[in-house]
C-alpha cells in the first residue's frame, strides 16, 4: 500500500502541474458580454380613437421648407412622401403607419429630419425595396425612431451625408399567408391566411446603405433583422455605438472603402461582421461576441485590404477571426478570447500585421492551413501575447527572448475530416502541442511570433 | 433469504464506510476536490461561467485517476480477508453490492466539494449542477473500473500498473491513436468509426459534455458528419448513458473477478 501510495502521489503532483505547461484550464469564460436592451417595451396604443387620417400627408403638400412639423400623439395613416425639406418631429407615441405595400415614409427632399416616431406597416417586397423610412434626399437625419413590422428599417439610396441616429429597429419575424397558395380567393379557403415565421433570408435589413457615402450612424440598436447595418458602395462613413443582434451578419459589408466602426457590439447572429471586397476601413473598439453556430464568425474579412483592426474585443464566437486573402491589414491590440477557433488565416493572405493582440481561451488559437510565412507577427519588435506560451524574460522587457511557435495540429485535416475537431482541447491534443512547441517538427502547420508579448495587454 | 441478503449487503456497506476512513486514497481524492473546487475563484469576474472549465481539468487530470485508485484500493483492502469471507454463506454480489454502495455513498457527495465555493461565491446553475452531476457519475464510473481491475488482480504493484495503465489510455492513449489515424483515407470514408470510440469514453464524453453542452462553446465545422452532430446535440443524455453503462459494466466485471479462485 505504501509503494502504492507513493506512486500515486507522484502521478497526482504530474496531474496537478500539467495545467500549468498549457493542458490547464482557460481563465476565460465562453460569455456574451450582458448587454442588452429591452425591446419589449410597451407597444404604441394605436386605439381607433387616436386615428388621425391622411392628416399628416394634406399637411406635407403645403408645408413650406425649413418648416417644423409637430406630429401630435396617435395613428397616421400612410403612406408618407417627404418631398418638402421639412422637419417632422413626433410627440408622444406618435406612429406612422404604412399601408403594407410600399414604404411608410419616402424622403425625397434634401435636408429632411424625421424623429420621435414609431414608423411601422412597410411593404414586405424584397424587390422593390420596400422600407421604413425610404431615403433619396441628400442629408437627411433620421433619429430616434422605432421601428417595426417592416422590411427594410432605413434604407439609404445614392444619396450623401445622411444622419441615423438613435433608433430601435426590430425586424419582422413573423408574416400572413394564404392557406392554400394554388386556391384563388374565390375558393374555399382561398382568402384564408395563416402566420408564418418569416425566414431570415425573406427579412429585410435594419440599416441600408447603397451607393453613397458620408454617413453617420450612431447609437441605434438593430434586432431580429436579416443583416443588422447593410454597406454595398458606401465610403466615408463613420459607424459607431450600434448594438446589434440576432440577426445574419451584424454588419453585411460589400465594395465600400474608407469607412470607421467605432464602440459597436455585434453579437449573437451568424457573423457580427462580414467585410468583402473592401479597403481601408478602420475598426475600432467594437465588440464581436456570442456568434455561435456551426459556421459562425466573429468577423469575417474576405479580399480586404490596408484596414485597421483595432482594441476590439472578439469573444465566445465559433470563428473569432477568419481572415481570406487578405493584404496589407493590421490588427493590432485586439483580444481574441474563448472562441472554438481564435484566427483562421489562408495562406492567400499576405502582408497582415499582428501586433498586442491577445489570444487566451480559445480552443484552438489559430487555423492556419500552411507555413504562413507571408504575415508578419510583431510590429516594431513588439508581438502578440499567447495563452499557452512557456516564455523566457531575461531582460525583463516584457517580451519573450524566443519566438513563441503556436500551432495547429488540425490544420490541413479540418477540411476533409471535420470530426478531427471533437479532439479539441483533449489532453492528448495539448500533450502533442506541448510536444511539438519545442521540437519544431516540419510540416506542421502554424505561425511564428518573434516577439511574444509576457503579459496580456490590458483591455 | 431476502433479509439475509439485506442483512450482508448492509454489513458490508458499513463496514466499506468504517475501512475508508483511514484510507489514504479517500483523502487525496477528498483533498483534490476540495483545492479544484477553490480553482473558480481565480476568475473573479467570470466565477460562475468559468467553473466548468477549471472542474474538467480537474477531473480530467486528477479526480479520475483518484477515482480509479480509490476502486483499486477497495478492492485490495480486504484481500488478506477474501479466503475467510468468501467462506461465509453469503453470495459474492450481495458482498460487493454493499462495497459499492459504500464506495458510492463516499464518492458521490465528494462531487459537491468541487463546486461548493463556485455556488458560495457565484450561486447555484444549472451548469455547476450539471458538472456536479457529471463529475460524480464518471468517479463512480471510475471507481467501478477501478474495482473491477482490483478484483481481478490481486497482487498490488500489477493492480497498481493496470490503474495507470488503463487511466493513461483514456486520458492519452485512445485520443493519440485516433489523432494518429485521422488522416487514413479509410477513416475518412467511415467517420463513424473514428467517433464511436471518442463516444464511448468516459472522459471523451465528459469533456465534449463540458465544452459544446455547459459551456456552451460553439463546435466549430463539426457538421461535417452527422453522428458528431448528433452526439453533441444530445451529450449530457449521452454522457449519462455512458456513465451508467461503464458503472454496470464495472461492477459486472468485478463480480465476475470476485468469483475468481483465491489464492491462499
Amino acid at each position: 500500500m505504501i509503494t502504492s501510495g507513493r506512486i500515486f502521489l507522484g502521478t497526482l503532483a504530474i496531474a496537478l502541474v500539467a495545467p500549468a505547461y498549457g493542458w490547464g484550464p482557460s481563465a476565460d469564460v465562453r460569455s456574451a458580454p450582458a448587454v442588452d436592451i429591452d425591446l419589449s417595451a410597451p407597444a404604441v396604443d394605436a386605439g381607433p380613437g387616436h386615428r388621425h387620417g391622411r392628416w399628416l400627408q394634406r399637411r406635407l403638400d403645403t408645408a413650406r421648407p425649413g418648416e417644423v412639423i409637430d406630429v401630435p400623439a396617435g395613428v397616421h395613416d400612410g403612406p408618407f412622401v417627404v418631398d418638402v425639406p421639412v422637419h417632422l418631429r413626433g410627440h408622444g407615441t406618435a406612429v406612422l403607419q404604412g399601408d403594407g405595400r410600399t414604404h411608410v415614409v419616402a424622403v425625397r427632399a434634401p435636408g429632411v429630419v424625421v424623429e420621435g416616431f414609431h414608423v411601422r406597416g412597410s411593404g414586405l417586397q424584397l424587390s422593390a425595396d420596400h422600407a421604413a423610412i425610404h431615403v433619396t434626399g441628400e442629408r437627411a437625419i433620421i433619429r430616434d425612431n422605432r421601428i417595426s413590422e417592416s422590411l427594410h428599417g432605413v434604407y439609404v439610396r445614392g444619396v450623401d451625408g445622411v444622419r441615423v441616429e438613435g433608433n430601435t429597429i426590430t425586424g419582422r419575424t413573423r408574416t400572413f399567408e394564404p392557406v392554400d397558395p394554388g386556391a384563388g380567393s374565390a375558393g374555399p379557403g382561398g382568402s384564408e391566411l395563416c402566420e408564418v415565421d418569416l425566414g431570415q433570408d425573406r427579412r429585410g435589413n435594419g440599416l441600408h446603405f447603397w451607393h453613397s457615402s458620408g454617413h453617420t450612424i450612431e447609437r441605434n440598436v438593430v434586432r431580429d433583422a436579416r443583416d443588422g447595418v447593410y454597406f454595398s458602395f458606401v465610403d466615408d462613413s463613420v459607424v459607431r455605438d450600434n448594438d446589434i443582434a440576432r440577426v445574419r451578419y451584424g454588419l453585411h459589408y460589400m465594395y465600400s472603402d474608407d469607412n470607421r466602426f467605432e464602440g459597436n457590439v455585434f453579437r449573437e447572429s451568424a457573423a457580427g461582421a462580414a467585410l468583402m471586397y473592401s479597403t481601408g476601413i478602420v475598426l475600432r473598439d467594437n465588440v464581436f461576441a456570442a456568434n455561435r453556430s456551426h459556421r459562425a464568425y466573429g468577423l469575417l474579412m474576405h479580399t480586404v485590404e490596408h484596414t485597421d483592426v483595432l482594441s476590439n474585443r472578439i469573444e465566445g464566437n465559433t470563428m473569432g477571426i477568419f481572415l481570406e486573402n487578405g493584404y496589407g491589414n493590421r490588427f493590432l491590440d485586439n483580444r481574441i478570447a474563448a472562441n472554438h477557433i481564435g484566427l483562421h488565416i489562408t495562406d492567400g493572405s499576405a502582408e497582415n500585421v499582428f501586433s498586442g493582440n491577445t489570444f487566451t481561451g480559445n480552443l484552438h488559437q489559430v487555423e492556419t492551413d500552411g507555413p504562413n510565412r507571408a504575415n508578419h507577427w510583431a510590429l516594431d519588435g513588439r508581438g502578440n501575447h499567447w495563452q499557452d506560451a512557456r516564455l523566457l524574460d531575461l531582460d525583463g522587457d516584457g517580451i519573450g527572448d524566443l519566438p513563441h511557435r503556436e500551432l495547429d495540429l488540425f490544420g490541413r485535416l479540418r477540411r476533409p475530416f471535420p470530426a478531427v475537431g471533437l479532439l479539441s482541447g483533449s489532453p492528448a491534443e495539448r500533450l502533442l502541442r506541448f510536444v511539438h512547441a519545442r521540437l519544431a517538427l516540419p510540416g506542421i502547420s502554424g505561425v511564428v511570433d518573434p516577439a511574444p508579448l509576457v503579459k496580456a495587454a490590458r483591455p | 433469504m431476502a433479509n439475509a441478503r439485506l442483512t450482508a449487503l448492509a454489513a458490508t456497506f458499513r463496514r466499506e464506510i468504517t475501512a475508508h476512513r483511514l484510507n489514504r486514497f479517500l483523502h487525496v481524492h477528498l483533498a483534490i476536490a476540495a483545492v479544484a473546487g477553490l480553482l473558480p475563484l481565480f476568475t473573479p469576474a467570470h466565477t460562475s461561467g468559468a467553473a466548468p472549465w477549471w472542474l474538467l481539468q480537474a477531473v480530467l487530470y486528477a479526480l479520475s485517476l483518484s477515482a480509479l485508485l480509490l476502486g483499486l484500493s477497495s478492492a485490495h483492502g480486504e484481500a488478506e480477508e477474501l479466503a475467510l469471507l468468501f467462506t461465509q454463506p453469503v453470495q459474492r454480489w450481495v458482498w460487493l453490492s454493499g462495497k459499492a454502495a459504500g464506495l458510492a455513498a463516499l464518492i458521490v457527495p465528494a462531487a459537491l466539494l468541487l463546486i461548493a465555493p463556485a455556488a458560495l461565491v457565484g450561486g447555484l446553475t444549472v451548469e455547476l449542477a450539471g458538472i456536479a452531476a457529471a463529475s460524480a457519475g464518471l468517479t463512480l464510473a471510475l471507481a467501478a473500473a477501478g474495482l473491477a481491475l482490483g478484483l481481478w488482480i490481486r497482487d498490488g504493484v500489477r493492480g497498481l500498473l493496470a490503474v495507470m495503465g488503463l487511466w493513461f489510455v483514456l486520458l492519452f492513449g485512445a485520443d493519440l491513436l485516433l489523432l494518429a489515424v485521422s488522416g487514413a483515407p479509410w477513416v475518412h470514408r467511415y467517420p463513424t468509426l473514428w467517433i464511436v470510440p471518442l463516444m464511448i469514453n468516459p472522459l471523451d464524453a465528459l469533456r465534449i459534455t463540458v465544452l459544446f453542452g455547459f459551456g456552451d462553446a460553439a463546435p466549430a465545422a463539426l457538421d461535417g458528419s452527422r453522428l458528431a452532430g448528433w452526439w453533441i446535440g444530445r451529450s449530457q443524455s449521452w454522457l449519462a448513458l455512458v456513465l451508467v453503462s461503464w458503472t454496470l459494466a464495472g461492477f459486472l466485471a468485478a463480480v465476475a473477478g470476485s468469483r475468481r479462485s483465491v489464492d491462499v
